[in-house]
């Protein structure tokens, strides 16, 4: 077959080359076979097989996943294997075979299929997000009753192998295992979705967006997915592969370099200080974040918690988790970033036509007092570490923190009533992630003690561009004049005021955005735990001054190009090879 | 054959963790256990059919259970599904 390359938006770094599996959330069409009457014993005996040597594997990958990422991601392979042992499914397929004398596969796939329509004539996509991962137990229990390669599952795929899919819920991100998934190739997404922010903190090779993915795949054995580039190519020629395998060669020295040194203090040639810690959304990658060298965890998610759970999470379960990352970063501090639901984190059973100007972040926790109450429990609690400080996103107006001040002064008099220790310093920052909160930064200062730039959604709200709108992600860029001056008048108004400012947004973790956001006097860079050895070693080699001249020059451009264009020139005169300090 | 309404205060509703949550305690009793919504009724064991009902936080139920447990069967599962 000939050689073909598809392009997309490249998410996260290096290449994966190995044989295609398509994730199709539907199921594989079975032909109907007939069997006779006397063969309806051995085929109800093999499909009861099917179903018990299916749950035994997935009771193995619950144990795994338990062991490995932890029990509140693998309660949810507990639903998949409640739909595999489903007594109605089973007995509806029994009565199946037996009536329409039929093999077992078509039976099953008939049985389910009833079930999925039904699921989606309700209408609910939550129930139809949650078809996906039926379909991912089902094709597995059929896989088992061909015993052919054909239907495979996300959570355990045989062999080494990419995936192309038309889009993946989070949750089958977090169950990837990167030993198997060699690269992730996706029609739907763009560079800052929720999917892509997990791809990268997996360190898996993705590309997103790419057109026609399906189609061009559909009969073909091998690709290699460039998540450097932005490319998958199909059927690759020998050559095409060999001069892939030599440039990994190369990164992987590379590589190496750097992160033997990632244990060192980001400090620049002239001695400024910046702290470098981690985005994390999940207790295991507080470990990583460490091996990596995080000072700190800048930005800990905890959408998740809600996402996957019955109900709240309760204040117990909730303490738990803060108290454990906040124990695993000592002696550095852990920030906590309130629910952030709303936008891309679809609310479950909620829906509003425009979500990220919506019913989100600080909005939606302070009108669920008790939810919002339980949570912030639960970090006081936690608090104990004396590492931990609490952030509020998606903050329009100074009553939203004015509100949660006081939520927060009674629930610590609650907590000195009932003599339950927590710490009484524990700071409290926002998010300044709307061009309302920059507009009233120098006020907002004076009523925390830090601010953290959530760069993505001010780049977003600034422009006013939706990054997942494929139409318009053109537009979405955080190199604007528009949106550095937004930083700056940030970090301005913070110092004015005696408030240290962070940034958590891509724009951290890029060596452009860390020289710009250096020149204009941030303190703290949070990023995904992998680009922090090589944000040190950037930060290494830069002169505050140098930065200084260079972000007084760009805020006053016009466009992004020539904002873009002036720092590359500046840059490389000043003897930096920005591609070896960017993670590819 | 015992039968009590209950009405839906899980928060995201009988969403696939929580149905599954309710299957686990429906298993755990001898009874037949069935559920009703919108005059429509599905085995209270099986997590799909409770899927296809779309039962939202605040929706009402019939849950019915049938055997030698079904007191102890009813109001462990109203318990459940009525917990703030």
């Amino acid at each position: 077959m000939k050689e073909r390359i598809l392009r997309g938006i490249p998410v996260s770094g290096d290449f994966g080359y190995g044989d295609i599996k398509i994730y199709s959330p539907e199921l594989p069409i079975i032909e109907k076979k007939e069997i006779l009457p006397h063969e309806i014993p051995q085929e109800l005996e093999k499909f009861e097989r099917a179903i018990i040597l299916s749950k035994e594997d997935f009771e193995k990958i619950y144990q795994k996943v338990r062991a490995e990422i932890g029990k509140d991601i693998a309660e949810f392979i507990q639903i998949q294997i409640a739909f595999l042992t489903d007594e109605t499914v089973l007995k509806e397929t029994k009565e199946y075979i037996e009536k329409e004398r039929v093999i077992a596969e078509y039976a099953y796939s008939e049985v389910i299929k009833r079930y999925y329509h039904n699921l989606i004539n309700k209408g609910k996509t939550v129930f139809i997000d949650k078809g996906l991962e039926i379909f991912d137990v089902c094709c597995y229990v059929i896989e088992k009753l061909k015993d052919s390669k054909k239907g495979f599952s996300l959570l355990q795929p045989k062999e080494k192998c990419v995936i192309f899919a038309q889009s993946l819920t989070p949750m089958n991100m977090a169950l990837l295992d990167k030993n198997y998934i060699l690269g992730i190739a996706l029609e739907m997404g763009g560079k800052t979705s929720h999917i892509s922010i997990m791809a990268k903190a997996k360190e898996i090779p993705t590309v997103v967006g790419v057109e026609k993915l399906l189609h061009f795949g559909a009969n073909v054995q091998k690709a290699i997915i460039d998540g450097n580039r932005g490319m998958v190519i199909l059927s690759p020629t020998e050559k095409r592969i060999s001069l892939y395998e030599k440039e990994k060669e190369e990164l992987t020295k590379r590589r190496k370099l750097i992160i033997a040194k990632k244990e060192r203090e980001a400090k620049t040639k002239d001695g400024k200080y910046i702290d470098i810690s981690a985005n994390i959304e999940f207790v295991y990658e507080a470990v990583i974040a460490k091996e990596y060298g995080a000072k700190g965890i800048g930005l800990f998610r905890t959408e998740y918690l809600f996402l996957s759970k019955r109900n709240l999470p309760t204040e117990e379960e909730q303490f738990q988790l803060y108290k454990e990352v906040a124990e695993k970063m000592k002696p550095y501090f852990v920030i906590i970033r309130t629910f952030d639901l709303g936008g891309d984190k679809i609310i479950p059973g909620y829906f509003e036509s425009n979500p990220f100007l919506g019913w989100r972040g600080i909005r939606f926790c302070l009108s669920n007092l008790d939810f919002f109450k339980t949570q912030l429990k639960a970090i006081l609690k936690a608090s104990t570490t004396r590492n931990i400080k609490i952030m509020l996103p998606m903050v329009s107006n100074i009553e939203e923190v004015i509100k949660t001040k006081k939520i927060l002064e009674e629930l610590k008099e609650e907590l000195r009533r009932e003599k339950i220790d927590f710490d009484e310093n524990i700071e409290l920052g926002i998010m300044v992630e709307t061009p309302s909160s920059v507009l009233l930064s120098d006020v907002l200062a004076k009523l925390c003690h830090f601010f953290s730039i959530g760069s993505n959604d001010l780049t977003q709200y600034t422009l006013a561009c939706d990054r997942g709108n494929e139409k318009v992600s053109y537009l979405f860029n955080h190199y604007h004049p528009a949106v550095l001056r937004l930083i700056k008048e940030t970090i301005k108004n913070g110092h004015k005021n005696g408030i240290w400012v962070g940034l958590c947004g891509e724009l951290a973790g890029e060596p452009l955005g860390i020289i710009l956001l250096i020149g204009l006097g941030i303190d703290e860079l949070s990023m995904a735990p992998h680009l922090i050895p090589y944000a040190k070693e950037l930060i290494s080699l830069l002169d505050t001054d140098f930065c200084k001249e260079l972000a007084e020059k760009v805020i006053n451009f016009s466009t992004v190009p020539e904002v873009i264009k002036y720092l590359k020139k500046k840059i490389k005169k000043e003897g930096i090879l920005l591609e070896k300090y960017t993670y590819v | 054959m015992v039968r009590e309404n209950v009405k839906v205060e899980i928060e995201i509703g009988l969403h696939a963790r929580p149905a599954a949550e309710f299957v686990k305690i429906a298993e755990r009793f001898k009874s037949n256990i069935r559920v009703c919504k919108d005059g429509i009724w599905v085995n209270g064991k099986s997590i799909l059919s409770l899927l296809t009902l779309a039962a939202e936080k605040g929706s009402e139920l019939i849950l019915e259970a049938d055997g030698i447990d079904e007191k102890e069967a009813i109001a462990a599962l109203k318990k459940f599904l009525s917990a703030k």
